[in-house]
C-alpha cells in the first residue's frame, strides 16, 4: 500500500515536472504550482500545522487565537517559539526579538528566490505575495526553477504557495479539535511531528557554521531552558549563534593567512 | 511604566500577535525591497543565518527534551531513542524527510498504544 502511494506520488511530480517544460503562461504556471503543491509541500506543511493545532490546544489557547498565528504568521518555528515564550510568561520585547530572529531567513530566502522571477508589466504585488514564502514552498521553488521558462515562475511559485497557505488554516483547526476527541495514542505523534520535522531537516544543513550553530545552540538552549525558562531561546540564538560565527570567521581569516 | 499593563489579557495577547506578526513579515518585505541589490555572501548573512539556526536548535532540543502537555508522559529517553533513530533512518539510510515523520509518528503512536492498553 505503502509503496504504491509513493509509486503515485513520484509519477505525479514526474508528469507535473514534464507539463513544466512545456508551460508559457502564467495561468498554466499557476495551475501545476498548486498541483506540485498538493503532491510536494501540502502533505508535510499540513502534517505540520495540524501538530501545532494540537499543540495551541495542549497550551491553553483557543481556536481562534491558534488558527490566527497560522493564518498570519505562517512561519512554523516563529509560531512555536511565539507560543512556547508566551506560555513561559516571556516579556513583549523578548518574545518579538526571539521571534523576529526566527524568521530571519525568509530575507536570504526571498533573496535567492525573487532575483530568478522576471517582473511583468501588470503582476500581483510583490509585497503582498512575499507572505507565502515558506520553507517548504521555496526548496520546491528553488528545485523546480531552473526547469521552467522565466515567464511561468511567478505564476509557479503563487501555485505552490497559494495551496499551502490555504491549508494552514485547517490543518490547524483539525489539530485543534482532535487533539481533544481522540485518544493519546494519536495524539502524541501530532504534538511530535513539529519537533521531529525541524531535528530532520538539520540533517539537509550543509555549511558547517550553521551545523555548529544547530549542535551549540541546541545543547546550551537544554542547560539555558532549566536556569532562565523566559530568556533561553534568545540566549541561545543570540549568545550561541554569535559564538558559532566568530569561531567560524576567526578560523577562516587564520585559513586566509 | 509598560503600556501592556493597562490592556486586559486577551488585548495584550492579540497586540503581542500584531508585534510577531510584524516581526515576521518584517523580513519577508525586506527581501524584496532588497532583492538583487545585495550580495548572499555578506558577513551579516552569515552571522544571522547562524543566529537563525541557533535558535531553531534550541527550540528543537528544547521540545524534545522539555516538553510540556501531553509529550510529558513520554519519557525522556523514549523521545531521544525515536529522535536519534528517525536521525540515522534519514542520515544513514537516506530515507526523506517525509518517510523519517512517518516512522517517528508510528513509533510514537507505538508508546500512546502501549499507555492506552499495555
Amino acid at each position: 500500500m505503502g509503496i504504491r502511494c509513493l509509486g503515485h506520488y513520484n509519477r505525479a511530480m514526474d508528469r507535473i515536472l514534464h507539463e513544466l517544460n512545456s508551460a508559457d503562461t502564467f495561468s498554466k504556471g499557476m495551475k501545476l504550482g498548486v498541483k506540485a503543491g498538493i503532491y510536494g509541500p501540502g502533505p508535510v506543511l499540513l502534517a505540520g500545522m495540524i501538530g501545532f493545532g494540537a499543540m495551541g490546544h495542549g497550551i491553553g489557547l483557543s481556536w481562534l487565537q491558534t488558527t490566527s498565528i497560522s493564518f498570519l504568521m505562517y512561519a512554523l518555528p516563529g509560531q512555536i517559539v511565539f507560543i512556547e515564550m508566551m506560555s513561559m510568561g516571556a516579556s513583549s520585547s523578548v518574545i518579538t526579538i526571539a521571534v523576529a530572529l526566527t524568521s530571519t531567513r525568509f530575507l536570504t530566502m526571498v533573496l535567492t528566490l525573487f532575483p530568478q522571477i522576471p517582473k511583468a508589466h501588470k503582476e500581483p504585488s510583490r509585497l503582498l505575495s512575499v507572505h507565502l514564502v515558506a520553507m517548504s514552498s521555496w526548496a520546491f521553488c528553488m528545485r523546480d526553477f531552473p526547469k521552467m521558462k522565466p515567464e511561468v515562475r511567478y505564476g509557479y511559485f503563487l501555485g505552490i504557495g497559494l495551496i499551502c497557505w490555504v491549508l494552514a488554516v485547517p490543518g490547524t483547526i483539525l489539530g485543534y479539535i482532535v487533539y481533544e476527541y481522540v485518544p493519546i495514542w494519536i495524539v502524541l505523534p501530532l504534538v511530535f511531528v513539529n519537533p521531529l520535522f525541524f531535528l530532520l531537516s538539520f540533517a539537509d544543513v550543509v555549511v558547517p557554521l550553521n551545523r555548529i550553530a544547530i549542535v551549540v545552540g541546541g545543547l546550551s538552549g537544554a542547560f539555558f531552558y532549566s536556569y532562565f525558562p523566559e530568556n533561553a531561546l534568545l540566549m541561545s540564538g543570540l549568545g550561541c549563534g554569535t559564538l558559532a560565527y566568530l569561531y567560524d570567521y576567526f578560523k577562516r581569516k587564520k585559513s586566509s593567512t | 511604566m509598560n503600556i501592556f499593563d493597562n490592556m486586559t489579557p486577551e488585548f495584550q495577547w492579540w497586540t503581542m500577535l500584531t508585534l510577531v506578526v510584524l516581526g515576521t513579515y518584517f523580513w519577508r518585505g525586506l527581501g524584496v525591497l532588497l532583492a538583487g541589490h545585495v550580495s548572499q555572501d555578506s558577513e551579516v548573512f552569515k552571522w544571522l543565518s547562524a543566529v537563525t539556526y541557533a535558535l531553531v536548535g534550541a527550540l528543537t532540543f528544547k521540545l524534545i527534551l522539555l516538553p510540556i502537555g501531553q509529550l510529558t508522559q513520554v519519557p525522556i529517553t523514549y523521545r531521544i531513542l525515536v529522535s536519534v533513530i528517525c536521525l540515522v533512518y534519514v542520515v544513514k539510510f537516506k530515507a526523506g524527510l517525509s518517510r523519517g515523520l512517518i516512522l517517528g509518528c508510528i513509533l510514537m503512536a507505538g508508546y500512546g498504544l502501549y499507555l492506552s492498553y499495555g
